[in-house]
């Protein structure tokens, strides 16, 4: 069409796509979130190729969808351009800037997945921070963006963690790197001068990197950010504790976090271990059914100095307190052994886990606090069995966040996303479900796809407020509209 | 000294709030962590330690006038000392809080502008020796047919001062502290009808010059009298003799609380304590009897900058922190009675909560004296106790009026009631 | 830089106004009276805002009110939006930040909203209002095992306003971050009387997260620094607890002014000097990535000593000047503090930081702690001292302090040095052995760290005074020179002056303003201007 005339310019003829098959790829994805084809795909190289964009999205009226992702699947409806548009793929932009080993901080584009990053860190001792089993396609940026809990909730002190300073574009076309990457001087200046472009806040007084964060793309697009990392761990071993009851798990947890012992730290349901596990339908519904009801899992790790000591005291001490408890620390489980977990932990496949068993899995996911998991697990596990959904097939995973303050809790659906019928079952528990769990006061910080509406109905200020800021970052809509409140 | 010479110190404030509170590593819970009646009660700025020592500064600079409300916010303080206590932890001797609030109420007396009710006290203690209009020759009442020695005509070692609120509003008191002594074969005397005033009521509400005359006539009579020692039951005139009195005349006498003397007696094996008294009590330690009792030491040395900006005092200044007053012999005592448990209340010592009703503050606002009272009784109830030991008889009243207002259980004592009791003689029944 | 202020309203508060609001609060929670306006007109640092006096801010408030509860404040709000007054809403009111710059504006002192609503000791939060302190939250969370940031100036300051509208850091960062990063959920009355209650909060969720739905309106309320009543007023907020392995009551020793903290069996302090900046840099990196200890932070040695044994000025000068030729040799160190509910982990932790000493060359400094550990220990748990700062010269202010790397910090140390050398040599500031007098450490194990330049000076004498305003000139350019982050310093036109350089974030802020606040009722004179423009 003519009217890219201008985009190809900017990004080059080969960097934008018609071909209508490709744009059908990105007019859906696996949620319930309408499809709607794009006009196009534009895959800019840099920060001003994005500008020039956006000053064109703003110019023709035409909005954006920015995706960084080099790959599906896709599950939350946020990449989809709901009012159509142009998807703005980042893709291009996947170099790992800078590793900085002394202050534990990457610089990443967009495009950089977690693998890519695994990888590079690995060569200076380090590790990344990721969610729990990332699929490989995943944008690192995009993961921390979106506030997808990481699996160390020591780490893990403020729900920014582990973002730091972005580069971003905003709606208004302005360019502003936050924190202490804001200035003086461009970023080749601050290097040289020595920063590590880490502290996040500001610039001045406010944190533009907390308006962007959670945005799904709505006010800007980001350019490059500065990650925190991890050291790489030379020793490791990882420990189960099993219960039928989840509230011992749930209170061994408590006094582990607030003991700052090990660094993952999840409790999941039996289903949701044999999905991690597993690699086939059959396989994961017979371990599912060996595995005890709930597993709560810690790893204990050594660094360098005194490895083994640190493994030593933080095993013994974890196994005090699970004793206190009646509880144990376990390296095996139904045949399953820590090292085995590590192993599906460090790693990643190229087909989608949580595919695996049905074809599909419909996540529902919200934050609270660890001690009123128990009654959303509970409402979530009868709101199935009425819908006659499989007790048996719901996963459950609990993700303890700001070194115990609160926790992601989620249920996963699986389904035939062939069958038409079955998706439609889904679908309808999924909204009745999310809409209870929101009545009895999960928190659905996220809020993709028909979450949003449910959320910002019931908080109006919050909704007047964010339509303020949106007016601010991007006063003519163009930023993948249609998604949160605008 | 003159408010004017306390301008540097008015602008040293650095509006911290600090002086609300008491000393930081002492609070021991959100309940009980105020120091100050007067900013608890009013909340505006102007109420606390820091927003009078502004008052004063903003007087020196002619920025406000001698108003109704900058009296009323002078006055509706009982100059307990606490803001002093705490602002000192940290800044030292820089400023000096309740001093600067006692020269800008010099400054309200020279001006003329104090409450109606500190004026009619200033004039019953010109006109009768005691704040209380009450005739003089009353005043030694309370030891009648109790044959103790007459100091206007006999001689003995130790004076006992009653002071004005015990001889008039609480002989029960001094009935008891003088059985104690008696008792314990302490050769005493008193003045009885020619006891005067203390002057601290006068001190207190800024009329220097009247406590002065008190003072030099006290001191006079003291060392005419030729005794060793003067011992008082009451806190207010004990801070009286050993604060301020050194600094107006030479005194050849050594100066006691009765708390410290009936130490003191019990350590000498004059005192008993042999009955069991067995209440869970809590004692409140009177501002006068503590930090208001440390003893000045007179400097009259320059403020001099060393190390570029330092400021030092030439020669050094002691500073009053506020820790060396009458804190243990009370504690000691209770602790010595059988059958006694003795807890803490969390505001003590020098960081004691103050009962309300000094400074001049009952007679003048007295529901501030009220609100104070009420708050300290809640804190002696939540230590659980059932009696209240105070060694103030100042205190007594206010908190004796603020339990029977609100009914409240706790049974109040003056712990000379105690000590007479478990000394195993008749003594006066404690309680309201 | 100067600050040149600008004129604002003269106005005199209406009296159907003032009785509206009184009708509010009551008669006895509002008052124009001048004896109470001219006292809130008195803050520390007024000589930053009015050159010409030591303590005098350039303007007073109005009236001063003080609501008891959120709904009051809203009252208040829509009535001062509707009559064009504005509002300088405070909780402690410590600082010039506090006050009022131009006439028209009305004081709200939120003294009386005071209450701890709610401590989580499962979840680890607690919720409070306004003039809830440090100290106040401190001592009942250690009831329950848990203890909470308290920012440099001393436990007295009001917990709320560190997590909203101002800043602070303070010397348990390494455990309990700092306040900007602590906040959870947060209930804010806007400047148009709106409340709006931030993330789970607004979600009817609780108080347990402050990000979300969606982007983070925590965002717009604070970054490096918060509003400073410039956008609304906070009544309440949530702030992260962190565990606490001393006692529940720690016992308190010693009496006024000296107190102490007997120390438990499981706490160790250390203090360890090194030969150089770089071997205690290193030092810092190493035991930050061992995660262990509790507390580790540094500050002048050569002055905190003096200044926490001695009582007065003058036993502070007595012991500055035995020890000030030694002062050279002790400047590298930080102090630790290890901490463990558990015998072995605490085993571990020592033995992980005599090797790290060891292996970096440092030396472990006695001779301070043998008897004043418990002095030590409750300076740095509680930071009652802290204020301490105050008294040699009456006054003091900061520099540089931007957070940045470790580092970084380490530069602006060195570059500070060479500004402060001057106004020692001319004795307008306290010469306090300190070659930069920098005091700071490291943040949540050291993802961030800060460490700002101290400085002693006498607001009073009319050189020292002008001396302050000339150094944080000169402090305040060589960050900006050397790329040190975002220094300390707001106000309109800092933000101005610091915005274009910074991302023109001044510009933002005063969009925000303008969107959140169209009447301009929240006094800016702190926080951003409306509508400013970017300078070219």
């Amino acid at each position: 069409m003519e009217e890219f005339g201008e985009l190809k310019g900017i990004v080059g003829v080969e960097n934008v796509v018609e071909d209508p098959e490709i744009l059908d790829n990105y007019s859906r994805d696996y949620s319930f979130v309408p499809q709607r084809k794009p006009m196009c795909v534009v895959f800019p190289k840099d920060v001003f190729e994005i500008q020039k964009i956006v000053k064109w999205s703003n110019e023709q009226g035409i909005p954006l969808t920015p995706i960084s992702s080099p790959g599906g699947p896709r599950l939350r409806g946020d990449t989809i351009p709901s009012l159509g548009g142009v998807i703005v793929n980042l893709c291009r932009m996947n170099r790992i800037l800078r590793i900085d080993r002394r202050n534990k901080v990457a610089m990443i584009e967009p495009g950089v997945t977690f693998d890519q990053l695994r990888s590079e860190l690995e060569k200076y001792g380090l590790r990344p921070y990721t969610p729990l089993l990332p699929r490989s396609t995943k944008s690192v940026l995009t993961s921390y963006l979106e506030r997808e809990p990481i699996t160390i909730p020591k780490d893990h002190w403020d729900m920014l963690d582990p973002l730091f300073c972005i580069e971003v574009v905003f709606g208004t076309c302005d360019i502003l790197r936050t924190g202490e990457a804001s200035g003086p001087g461009t970023v080749e200046d601050l290097l040289a001068a020595g920063s590590a472009l880490k502290s996040a806040m500001g610039p001045g007084g406010f944190d533009p990197v907390r308006l962007v964060q959670g945005a799904q793309g709505t006010l800007g697009i980001v350019s490059w950010a500065t990650v925190g990392v991890g050291l790489l761990p030379s020793l490791e071993r990882l420990f189960f504790v099993s219960s039928d009851s989840i509230e011992s798990l749930i209170e061994f947890a408590y006094r582990v976090l607030r003991r700052r012992l090990g660094e993952e730290l999840f409790l999941v349901n039996n289903f949701y271990l044999a999905n991690m596990v597993a690699e086939k339908s059959e396989e994961i519904a017979k371990l599912s059914s060996d595995l005890p009801k709930w597993v709560l899992i810690l790893n204990i790790s050594g660094f360098d100095k005194f490895a083994e000591e640190r493994v030593e005291y933080q095993e013994k001490d974890s196994r005090e307190i699970a004793q206190q408890l009646g509880l144990e620390l376990q390296t095996s489980i139904s045949g399953i052994s820590g090292d085995e977990v590590l192993k599906v932990l460090r790693s990643s496949s190229r087909e989608y886990w949580k595919f695996r068993y049905k074809g599909c899995c419909q996540e529902i996911f919200f934050l609270t606090m660890l001690n009123r998991t128990v009654n959303f697990i509970e409402a979530m596990y009868k709101m199935a069995e009425a819908d006659e959904y499989p007790k048996t097939e719901l996963g459950v995973y609990i993700q303890p966040l700001m070194q115990g303050v609160g926790c992601h809790c989620e249920f996963d659906l699986m389904y035939n996303p062939t069958d038409g019928e079955e998706r439609e079952r889904i679908k309808g528990l999924f909204i009745r479900a999310s809409e209870n769990l929101i009545s009895s006061g999960a928190f659905f910080s996220r809020p993709y796809g028909p979450w949003a509406d449910m959320v910002y109905s019931r908080d109006a200020e919050t909704t007047i407020a964010l339509r303020k800021v949106k007016e601010l970052f991007d006063p003519k809509g163009i930023m993948n509209p249609g998604k949160l409140c605008f | 000294m003159s408010l004017e010479k306390y301008h540097v110190q008015t602008l040293r404030c650095n509006r911290c709030s600090l002086c609300k509170w008491v000393p930081q590593p002492k609070i021991a819970s959100w309940r009980f962590s105020a120091a100050c009646p007067s900013i608890q009660k009013y909340n505006f700025h102007a109420y606390s330690g820091g927003g009078r020592i502004i008052i004063a500064c903003a007087l020196l600079e002619n920025k406000i006038d001698y108003t109704d409300e900058l009296v009323k916010i002078v006055y509706t303080c009982s100059m307990c000392g606490a803001c002093d206590v705490s602002c000192k932890m940290n800044y030292g001797g820089n400023l000096e809080p309740l001093e600067i609030m006692h020269a800008l109420r010099v400054k309200c007396v020279e001006k003329g502008r104090i409450p109606t009710r500190h004026k009619t006290l200033l004039e019953d203690i010109r006109e009768y020796d005691n704040p209380y209009r009450e005739p003089r020759k009353k005043r030694g009442e309370w030891a009648e047919g109790m044959g103790i020695k007459d100091l206007s005509h006999e001689t003995a070692e130790v004076l006992y001062y009653v002071g004005c609120t015990s001889a008039y509003r609480l002989p029960g008191l001094a009935r008891t502290t003088a059985t104690i002594l008696q008792n314990a074969g302490v050769d005493f005397g008193i003045l009885g009808k020619d006891e005067l005033c203390c002057a601290s009521t006068a001190y207190k509400i800024g009329d220097e010059a009247l406590m002065e005359e008190y003072a030099k006539n006290n001191i006079e009579k003291f060392n005419n009298l030729g005794v060793k020692e003067v011992v008082t039951s009451c806190a207010g005139c004990y801070h009286m003799f050993k604060s301020y009195y050194p600094l107006i005349g030479e005194m050849n006498f050594d100066v006691f609380h009765i708390t410290e003397y009936i130490e003191r007696l019990m350590g000498e094996g004059r005192i008993k304590l042999s009955k069991r008294i067995p209440i869970k009590a809590t004692y409140h330690d009177p501002c006068h009897l503590g930090r208001l009792a440390e003893p000045r030491v007179p400097w009259n040395g320059v403020e001099k900058k060393v190390m570029g900006q330092l400021i030092i005092t030439d020669p050094p200044k002691e500073v009053r922190f506020g820790v060396k007053g009458v804190f243990d012999p009370p504690r000691n005592i209770l602790k010595g009675i059988p059958g006694l448990e003795f807890v803490e209340m969390e505001r003590i010592r020098e960081y004691s909560w103050c009962c309300g009703s000094g400074g001049g503050v009952k007679a003048a606002f007295p529901e501030l004296a009220s609100f104070a009272a009420a708050e300290r009784i809640e804190e002696a109830n939540a230590t659980g106790a059932e009696a209240l030991v105070t060694a103030c008889p100042f205190c007594e009243i206010n908190l004796g009026d603020a339990i029977r207002e609100r009914r409240e259980k706790i049974k109040l004592y003056d712990i000379v009631e105690l000590v007479l009791e478990a000394m195993h003689e008749e003594g006066v029944k404690g309680g309201q | 830089m100067k600050r040149e202020l600008k004129e604002g309203n003269k106005m005199v508060l209406e009296k159907k106004v003032y009785k509206m609001l009184e009708s509010v609060v009551g008669p006895e929670n509002i008052s124009d009276d001048p004896i109470i306006t001219t006292v809130y007109s008195y803050q520390y640092l007024a000589d930053l805002a009015n050159p010409d006096s030591a303590k005098w801010m350039p303007a007073k408030p109005e009236a001063v009110i003080l609501p008891g509860s959120t709904e009051e404040i809203q009252e208040i709000v829509r009535i001062c939006n509707k009559h064009n007054v504005k509002i300088k809403p405070h909780s402690t009111g410590w600082g010039f930040w506090s006050g009022i710059v131009t006439s028209g504006v009305i004081q709200m002192d939120l003294r009386r909203m005071n209450r701890i609503i709610e401590i989580d000791e499962k979840n680890m939060y607690a919720v409070v209002e306004p003039y809830v302190t440090a100290m106040q939250l401190q001592v009942e969370a250690m009831k329950r095992g848990l203890d909470c940031a308290i920012i440099g100036a001393g436990p007295n300051h009001s917990v709320l306003a560190s997590c909203t509208a101002m800043m602070g850091y303070g010397d348990k960062g390494y455990h309990t971050s700092m306040n900007n990063r602590n906040l959870l959920g947060v209930e804010w009355v806007t400047p148009t009387g709106e409340v709006l209650r931030l993330g789970s909060l607004g979600s009817g969720a609780g108080w347990f997260c402050g990000d979300g739905p969606g982007p983070s309106l925590r965002g717009l309320l604070r970054g490096w620094h918060g509003t400073m009543g410039g956008l609304g007023i906070f009544t309440k907020c949530a702030t992260k607890l962190y565990p606490w392995a001393g006692p529940k009551k720690p016992e308190i020793m010693g009496e006024n002014p000296q107190y102490g903290m007997v120390v438990p069996e499981n706490f160790k302090i250390y203090t360890i000097y090194w030969e150089n900046w770089e071997q205690q840099a290193d030092a810092m990196y190493k035991v930050s990535e061992s995660e262990i200890g509790y507390i580790i932070w540094r500050a002048c040695t050569p002055m905190m000593i003096p200044l926490l044994l001695g009582k007065t000025n003058n036993e502070y000068y007595e012991m500055m000047k035995g020890i000030y030729d030694m002062i050279e040799a002790y400047r590298y160190y930080f102090t630790v503090v290890l901490a463990s509910e558990s015998k072995r982990e605490l085993e571990y932790q020592e033995k992980v930081l005599k090797s790290i000493v060891d292996e970096t060359n440092g030396k472990f400094f006695e001779f301070i702690l043998s008897e004043n550990a418990p002095l030590i220990l409750l300076a740095i748990v509680t930071q009652c001292y802290n204020s301490r700062i105050f008294r040699p010269t009456g006054q003091f202010h900061t520099s540089f302090g931007a957070a940045t790397s470790w580092d970084m910090s380490v530069k602006g140390a060195k570059i500070g040095e060479q500004i402060r050398r001057k106004y020692i040599e001319e004795e307008v500031f306290h010469d306090d052995g300190c070659g930069e007098n920098f005091w700071g450490g490291p943040y949540e194990h050291n993802k961030f760290s800060h460490f700002e330049g101290l400085f002693e000076y006498d607001p009073i004498d009319p050189e020292s005074r002008k001396a302050a305003r000339k150094y944080i000139e000169e402090a305040t350019m060589a960050v900006i020179e050397n790329k040190i982050g975002v220094p300390i310093g707001p106000g309109p036109e800092l933000a101005q002056i610091f915005g274009p350089i910074y991302g023109n974030f001044h510009s933002w802020l005063g969009k925000i303003k303008k969107s959140f606040d169209p009447k301009n009722v929240s006094d800016h004179a702190f926080y951003a201007a409306p509508e400013e423009k970017t300078k070219d």
